[in-house]
């Protein structure tokens, strides 16, 4: 009996290791395999790739709301890929465990070091440079001019309250919503950015650098009860994931959404005859902030083949590949790219969205300042209290003093 | 001869004592070690000791008692839940009519379906916009309007207090069944002498009948909610706003959303240490039980 | 009204009762897979409670666009092992325990009853760290094992109750005919005690097919995936509709409920025997 039982599990184990045993293959994570045109991007450049190099890559979607944890798992578990993607807020845990390689020799190697955005000093520690900006897109406004026009309103708002009366006019003369954001409880990382674009945009934050816990601080609770008012007043639908709010806009029936060039991507390959309709544009609030969530490219340390990861590493950025991300996405790659004058004659909000996100810097919008490394458990918290605020178990001055308390106490027991 | 050691029992229960020792015995040892260490999931090889400091923090942390509110309320509604499914179930497949067992399968069968697919199912069923679930409790009159059941902190409990009771009545009712077949007729028929109606009966014959078969059934549901993950996991990963994050789930969120090894296991050796005292509890009155017989 | 009467009025209430909860219990079924059928869009308001037509399409896309098929040979292979893994421990251990009443035995009885009882949260942290130094992290064999571990107890007990109810009697006969003490085991008490068996292989198989904690957790590479990981991936992504997340259920569902129907028989008359037992 023991004898089956051994004879069984080597063949199990036998035909798991014949599979193993490939040529190099290249595991890279992310939550971009699956996006639309920018998982045709990186399958398109990984083909590329694949057929020049010789070498094999495992794309591996992971969702974007699970992603921190399933590669942090993996990394810990020692299940380790070659290269991958990481939200910028990533990456200080992913530093400060040792867990990724340094890649100043693969920039030097890849001659694209002069190319890369400032924001490489996100990735960079004691003068090394632990990752590669992939992209550093703005989250902003995105507008539908037409639906503002039925309303009356010809001039984008260009403060909370012009953007509070055009969403009435828009509500009430059209009836379709004036202001939309994501706010799906299941989905936190959306519901935390959209109240930073808020909270930056009145000139404060949930914390700050020295690890002061600012949650109440009286510009957050306009801030937040500004989102309120518009959620209270029927002006923005409650409950809707990010991705249905996105349809609605597609579907006319949302005029104003705080957003990145992603939307206007989605309209122009959805619907394209909407694009004359929309724009890109400043955000109404007192700063104007356009916060980045932006993502790198990372090599773990321990990645099982680093120098073919620094071979594709180097494809995804040359400048063929990065000029098709800003020309083909319309998104801002992690490179400098100079655009064709006639692709910016074509997409005119292109190069207004450069200018929005040089003028108005956000920052980080994901990471709070000071707790870097607990991310992810901040945010978590932060998300809690906005749930009980918008489905009105608690007011905006309440909730907010309530996770000042939390959040003190939390900063205790770290 | 009799001083002989007999090797025999100890060969076949060999590979189980390996097994339980490396998956669960020493996991267990091994976690209540982890609760002194000051550990992130990253390096948690690296980790510094702290002594009861993880206790300290965890007894000031308002989210842990939060969490322990949110298991004794889920674990008492989905116990009660459960058992008075199985128990009204029971006593209707407990009367003799054509089909019994087509019909005993059909209230087995939620049972058999894994957890994550019970959960899919109920997470279309509520859906704010399209749910069927909604449909049907606007339609009878229960609510107003469509509800958006797992985003709202006070509706995602008693869906998942539903849930849990759909798929964990069958195991009730099986055992309940068990026990209503052990209580004699004759007990029935000495109660119908004496004039008794069904409702005296059930009360003076029925429940006393299933005494020892509710204490154990009883403790082995609580049991079993404290420990769940699966289902509450997969259906709202504890929120919104932490409302169904029971001691099971907050342990598995602090170790692996938020990355902190040495604090869950904290969190972990509490729910232990409660399981433990519920488990004595079960044992003596399984002991007790058998005794009896 | 006569008494007679007056009794088959309510016994037909009672039944009447009885078929309404049933078609409650049964209704969630009802709705997951009429919604991987319907020809009809799903996302009407009010829904069709009737589908309005029958198509597979939804079945062929999940297979064509996800890794079903992979996902579907992987759970298998837990599935299959963790059945074979925990019959065969179990048959032995469980005729220990029997069969042999010394201290060992009775420690082991009160360990197997614990180890039942643990919290599978706290487990898998440490697991999680023992798996990978000792290279069972992210294999599906790794899992099968652990999942065995956790299914042991309960298989065990069960077999348990299947050896205790037949005669020693029966195997002294046989070793008394020149079978050793084993031999005897293998040749006369397990064919004895098939129905048991047949439920431990269904309720281990099932437990392995089921299983999604630990698959989440000692899993990590896509390709290694079990069904109940796959399939928790697409809530939350929204490439997926409804009707296909409920086709992907309907075949995650399917062969539990078969293997669960072939021995469900036995498997209520051995689980609520233990139970009352104790």
């Amino acid at each position: 009996m023991k004898r089956i039982l051994l004879s069984a599990a080597a063949t199990v184990t036998l035909s798991l290791c014949i599979g193993a045993a490939e040529a190099q293959t290249l595991s890279v994570p992310s939550w971009m395999w699956e996006e639309g045109n920018v998982g045709v991007w990186f399958k398109t450049n990984t083909a590329q790739f694949e057929a020049a190099e010789g070498i094999k890559v495992t794309p591996t979607q992971i969702p974007s709301a699970d992603f921190e944890k399933v590669v942090t798992t993996q990394i810990a578990g020692g299940a380790v890929p070659d290269l991958m993607t990481a939200f910028t807020s990533m990456l200080p845990p992913l530093i400060d465990a040792g867990t990724l390689a340094p890649l100043d020799q693969c920039i030097a190697d890849g001659g694209f070091g002069d190319r890369l955005l400032p924001s490489v000093s996100f990735a960079q520690v004691d003068g090394k440079t632990y990752g590669v900006p992939l992209t550093m897109s703005p989250w902003s406004v995105v507008v539908n001019k037409k639906l503002l026009a039925d309303a009356g309103i010809t001039e984008m708002p260009k403060t909370v309250e012009e953007l509070y009366a055009a969403a009435k006019a828009v509500k009430e003369k059209t009836g379709a919503y004036g202001y939309a954001f994501g706010n799906d409880m299941a989905a936190p990382l959306h519901v935390y950015i959209n109240s930073m674009q808020w909270v930056l945009g009145f000139g404060s934050d949930w914390s700050q650098p020295d690890g002061t816990i600012t949650a109440n601080a009286p510009k957050n609770i306009e801030a937040i009860g500004w989102i309120k008012r518009f959620m209270d007043e029927g002006l923005a639908p409650v409950g809707l994931g990010v991705i249905q709010a996105r349809d609605l806009f597609l579907d006319d029936k949302v005029a104003i959404m705080f957003e990145g060039p992603w939307l206007m991507t989605q309209v122009a390959s959805q619907k394209p005859e909407m694009m004359a309709d929309i724009d890109f544009e400043i955000v109404p609030t007192p700063t104007h902030a356009a916060i980045t969530g932006g993502a790198f490219y990372v090599i773990p340390a321990k990645s099982p083949n680093p120098e073919a990861a620094c071979k594709l590493l180097t494809a995804y950025l040359s400048e063929d590949a990065q000029r098709n991300w800003l020309e083909g996405l319309l998104q801002i790659p992690g490179t400098k790219v100079q655009a064709s004058p006639e692709f910016l004659a074509k997409n005119a909000w292109v190069g207004k969205m450069a200018d929005i996100a040089a003028q108005y810097p956000g920052g980080i919008g994901y990471a709070p300042p000071g707790y870097l490394i607990q991310a992810a458990e901040f945010r978590q918290m932060v998300v809690d209290a906005l749930s009980e605020i918008y489905s009105g178990k608690t007011s905006v001055e309440d909730g907010l003093n309530g996770l000042q308390g939390k959040l003190e106490n939390w900063k205790a027991t770290l | 001869m009799t001083q002989r050691i007999n090797w025999l029992p100890i060969w076949l229960l060999g590979p189980v004592a390996i097994l339980l020792a490396v998956i669960l015995i020493w996991p267990i040892v091994q976690g209540v070690a982890l609760s002194f260490f000051n550990t992130r999931i990253l390096n948690y090889s690296a980790g510094k000791f702290i002594g009861l400091a993880n206790f300290n923090a965890l007894f000031q942390d308002e989210y842990f008692w939060n969490s322990l509110r949110v298991t004794a309320i889920y674990g008492a509604a989905s116990v009660i839940c459960t058992y008075a499914l199985g128990l009204g179930f029971a006593l209707l497949l407990n009367r003799d009519f054509k089909g019994r067992g087509f019909i005993r399968t059909i209230f087995i069968l939620p049972w058999a379906i894994p957890e994550v697919v019970a959960v899919l199912i109920f997470a279309w069923m509520l859906d704010p916009q399209f749910g069927v679930g909604n449909y049907l409790l606007v339609m009878i009159g229960v609510i107003e309007q469509p509800q958006a059941w797992l985003s709202q902190s006070h509706l995602a409990l008693p869906a998942l207090v539903v849930l849990t009771a759909w798929q964990q009545f069958p195991l009730a009712m099986l055992i309940l069944l068990a026990g209503l077949q052990t209580i004699p007729e004759e007990q029935y028929e000495a109660a119908r002498m004496d004039g008794a109606g069904a409702w005296t009966r059930f009360v003076h014959v029925t429940l006393p009948g299933l005494r020892s078969v509710n204490v154990i059934l009883i403790l082995l549901l609580i049991l079993n909610s404290f420990r769940r993950v699966t289902m509450i996991y997969a259906m709202t990963r504890g929120g919104p706003a932490r409302s169904t994050e029971t001691l099971s789930v907050l342990t598995y969120n602090t170790a692996f959303e938020y990355q902190r090894v040495g604090y869950a296991a904290a969190v972990g050796t509490v729910l232990l240490l409660i399981l433990l005292a519920f488990s004595l509890v079960y044992f003596w009155s399984i002991m007790r039980s058998n005794q009896a017989k | 009204m006569t008494p007679a009467r007056k009794k088959s009025i309510l016994n037909g209430f009672w039944f009447v009762l009885t078929l309404v909860c049933a078609a409650i219990v049964f209704f969630p079924y009802y709705w997951m897979f009429v919604s991987s059928v319907e020809t009809d869009s799903i996302f009407t308001w009010p829904p069709h409670l009737i589908p309005s037509g029958f198509s597979l399409e939804s079945y062929w896309t999940i297979f064509e666009e996800r890794d079903i098929g992979r996902w579907l040979l992987n759970t298998l292979i837990v599935a299959g092992s963790t059945s074979l893994f925990s019959t065969i421990i179990a048959i032995n251990a469980a005729y220990a325990l029997s069969r042999f009443k010394t201290t060992t035995t009775s420690v082991f009885t009160v360990i197997i009853l614990f180890s039942q009882l643990l919290p599978a949260a706290l487990i898998v942290v440490p697991l999680f760290v023992i798996f990978q130094q000792i290279g069972l992290y992210n294999s599906l064999v790794g899992l099968a094992i652990a999942d065995t571990a956790f299914i042991l107890p309960l298989a065990i007990w069960l077999l348990k109750g299947f050896f205790d109810q037949i005669p020693v009697e029966i195997e002294q006969q046989a070793m008394i005919d020149g079978c050793s003490q084993l031999g005897a085991f293998y040749r006369v008490i397990l064919p004895l005690s098939l129905p048991g068996l047949v439920v431990v292989v269904a309720m281990s198989f099932i437990s392995g097919w089921d299983e999604f904690f630990l698959a989440r957790t000692l899993i990590a590479s896509q390709d290694q995936w079990v069904l109940s990981v796959g399939l928790t991936s697409f809530r939350g992504e929204y490439t997926l509709d409804w009707s296909q997340m409920m086709a992907a259920a309907v075949i995650f569902a399917l062969p539990a409920l078969a293997f669960f129907l072939v021995v469900q028989r036995y498997l209520v008359a051995g689980l609520s025997a233990g139970a009352v037992k104790g």
